[in-house]
């Protein structure tokens, strides 16, 4: 398999959004960053404190995935992560005046119109690429990730909600960025009527509205319509991704998902990080050794092994 | 319907909705620009926006400069969340040498939604003010603005401009403009600039009657301000204009009015409430109470039961019901004490308001959706 750079913006793209829990507007802005640097956050707010995407800053995952280090958090990441990790891109500082990324209409797609506006440029560093070699998984509450060794990146996701407008839902397919912009991007997330306003009463979700999630009534959705017909487990894929992006690498396997969300996500990334013996690196080490912190030194830029 | 919507656009662009078609007009895969656009109207009228897109698309590749058509084909893109493809065609049309005014103000109009769906409100906003930049009267870009406003929680701005779309469109409602008025009111009077806050909540009630909320706080303004019988002045007239939502000052009323030395007052209020309106439950269960109060449990149970029949799914009838109606001899008052808390609460009897307008509910009744972010569309919803 051809091996690729890594990859970051030609440009800086920024933009103001509201955020799902505060209902405050947030600014934001994409800013290039250099091979190594991986996915970083700052809080302007809190005097440019970093939190690093890294599956051991992983702090909460009630409802969104909250990332969180020395005391500083950032919270509704899984959408943005989603769509550069789908886009390639390895490399970005994303400077926050606010406490979360922006809902923007609750899909990837705003994120990819934005990174797509600032432009992607390739760097001199090959990316780092997790092949995995063992299969693993992770359980709880019925819920269950597997993941398999395979030729390129797949998903089997799939969701049983006791709703009838929701029910059994599928997804199955290769994830390549031309499949995640025609089929993944676009699928908001969605809740139930029922559950927000207990959200509302516990002070979250209150940015919560129709115009950036899909929320799902007794009788019918309120939205005016789906994007798709199984837009629900599309945008459990769109999660999937996002959480796997904590990786910091591509990842090359196949998950399958049953009834899964962001807790299992994050725990099997965790699990895959914790297993080097089931897995092999290949790319550069500049990224990976951020996020395997307890992993000996690799050699720049070649494949290495699960044994290391 | 979708073809009347195109009919309506197109015309607002100068243009014949009928399809024009030239000899040498090349058909795509056999379909000629007529076809492909009359098939994607019907597509789109049924809802099949995939293939609405899909003979758009090829339509506009046998004629690009058919302005009402790449509109129709933005407007499904944004629906689809394509924001990138969207936008695209929407700057090409802008852009387009021979686009007149009209044509400048729509493809700004476009990319304001465009954006604005996206969720990116600073673009939004740089588009809306420059659709109104070349026509301040245009009313999308104008309601638009004043949404983005909102969101931002700068109700001053929000105001000036829904002021506007007031004077351009005769048939719109003041209700939005007057709940605005209301807002800054409740900023003055959380400032403590108690006169101010008293002007705009007045003004709010001269734009339009139903600013309920804005009757209470007038009242709250004078009553704290130690004036209980202006304060009533506001209370009454929220009976007599809404009369119901006259529970929201009941309690008020009481201590307005035992003040004022006109204790039992509020009694008689709500009994000329129940009397004019037989599904005034609130009144009977506050007569109910009363009854209770002044130990006379017949009395109680009958206007808790006249409650009762009103609004049969309430459980605050039935919870009064049976405090009022029990006799201790059938039903001892450890099983009533255990009944009343049992049903008492957060999660007991939830979400009797609905929004009007986007079915939200809720356990009280808010002033605006939290969900679709209308002002004054909750009603409550007893079955």
């Amino acid at each position: 398999m051809p091996r690729s750079n890594q990859r970051t913006l030609k440009k800086s793209a920024e933009c103001v959004g509201i955020g799902l829990h505060s209902g405050r507007p947030v600014s934001m802005r994409l800013n290039p960053a250099p091979a190594g640097h991986g996915i970083v956050f700052a809080r302007l707010d809190q005097g440019g404190r970093r939190v690093y995407a890294r599956a051991v800053n992983v702090v909460r995952t009630s409802f969104a995935t909250t990332l969180s280090e020395n005391g500083c958090s950032i919270s509704t990441t899984e959408h943005l992560m989603s769509a550069l990790y789908a886009l390639e891109i390895d490399n970005v500082l994303v400077e926050l005046d606010g406490a979360e990324v922006p809902i923007l209409d609750g899909s990837a797609a705003p994120f990819i119109y934005l990174i797509h506006e600032a432009g992607i440029f390739e760097l001199g560093a090959a990316r780092p690429r997790l092949v995995l070699e063992k299969p693993l998984s992770v359980s709880e509450q019925g819920g269950r990730i597997t993941a398999s060794p395979a030729p390129s990146f797949s998903v089997d996701y799939s969701i049983n909600f006791d709703h009838p407008l929701v029910g059994s839902q599928n997804f199955r397919g290769s994830i390549s960025c031309k499949s995640y912009l025609s089929e993944i991007a676009t699928a908001r997330t969605f809740c139930f009527l029922r559950d927000v306003e207990a959200l509302r009463r516990q002070g979250l979700a209150l940015g919560g509205c129709l115009e950036n999630a899909i929320v799902v009534g007794d009788d019918g959705i309120l939205n005016d319509s789906l994007r798709f017909e199984d837009e629900f487990v599309r945008h459990k894929v769109l999660d999937l991704i996002g959480d796997l992006a904590l990786l910091g690498m591509l990842f090359v396997g196949h998950v399958r998902a049953e009834r899964a969300g962001h807790r299992l996500h994050t725990r099997l990334v965790q699990e895959i990080l914790a297993r080097p013996d089931a897995w092999r690196f290949e790319g550069s080490t500049e990224v990976a050794a951020h996020h395997i912190p307890s992993r000996p030194a690799m050699v720049a830029g070649g494949s290495q092994t699960a044994s290391l | 319907m979708p073809t009347r919507w195109l009919e309506r656009l197109a015309s607002s662009w100068g243009q014949s909705f009928e399809p024009r078609e030239t000899p040498e007009e090349r058909p795509a895969a056999g379909k000629t620009f007529q076809r492909l656009s009359q098939s994607a109207l019907v597509h789109s009228a049924c809802g099949r926006r995939d293939e609405a897109i899909r003979d758009l698309t090829a339509a506009l590749r046998l004629r690009t400069d058919d302005a009402a058509l790449t509109l129709v084909l933005g407007h499904l893109l944004r629906l689809k969340g394509q924001y990138d493809r969207a936008i695209r065609l929407h700057r090409m049309l802008l852009l387009r040498p021979d686009a007149d005014r009209h044509s400048r103000v729509g493809a700004r109009v476009a990319l304001a939604l465009d954006y604005r769906t996206a969720g990116l409100l600073k673009q939004a906003r740089h588009h809306a003010e420059q659709a109104l930049e070349i026509d301040a009267r245009e009313p999308t870009a104008l309601d638009l603005l004043a949404r983005l406003h909102e969101t931002a929680g700068e109700w001053q701005a929000a105001l000036q401009l829904e002021e506007r779309l007031l004077k351009i469109c005769p048939g719109r409602s003041g209700l939005t403009c007057g709940f605005l008025h209301y807002r800054i009111g409740c900023e003055h009077h959380e400032r403590g600039q108690t006169g101010r806050a008293a002007r705009r909540l007045s003004r709010a009630l001269k734009v339009h009657e139903r600013v309920i909320p804005a009757y209470v706080r007038l009242g709250d303004l004078h009553y704290e301000a130690s004036r209980p019988d202006r304060a009533v002045i506001y209370w009454e007239r929220l009976l007599d204009c809404q009369p119901r939502h006259a529970h929201l000052v009941f309690e008020r009323l009481e201590g307005a009015y035992s003040a004022l030395g006109r204790a039992g007052k509020l009694e008689e209020v709500c009994r000329r409430l129940a009397e004019a309106d037989p599904a005034h439950w609130r009144s009977r269960l506050y007569l109910a109470e009363a009854a209770v109060r002044r130990g006379l449990p017949e009395e109680a149970a009958r206007w808790s039961l006249g409650a009762l029949e009103a609004v049969p799914r309430s459980l605050a009838a039935h919870r009064e019901y049976w405090r009022a109606a029990a006799p201790p001899s059938t039903l001892p008052p450890v099983a009533l004490r255990d009944f009343l808390k049992a049903t008492a609460g957060p999660g007991a009897g939830d979400d009797p308001h609905v929004c009007t307008q986007c079915r939200y509910r809720a356990s009280e009744l808010l002033w605006r959706c939290p969900q679709c972010r209308a002002w004054g569309s909750f009603l409550e919803d007893r079955g």
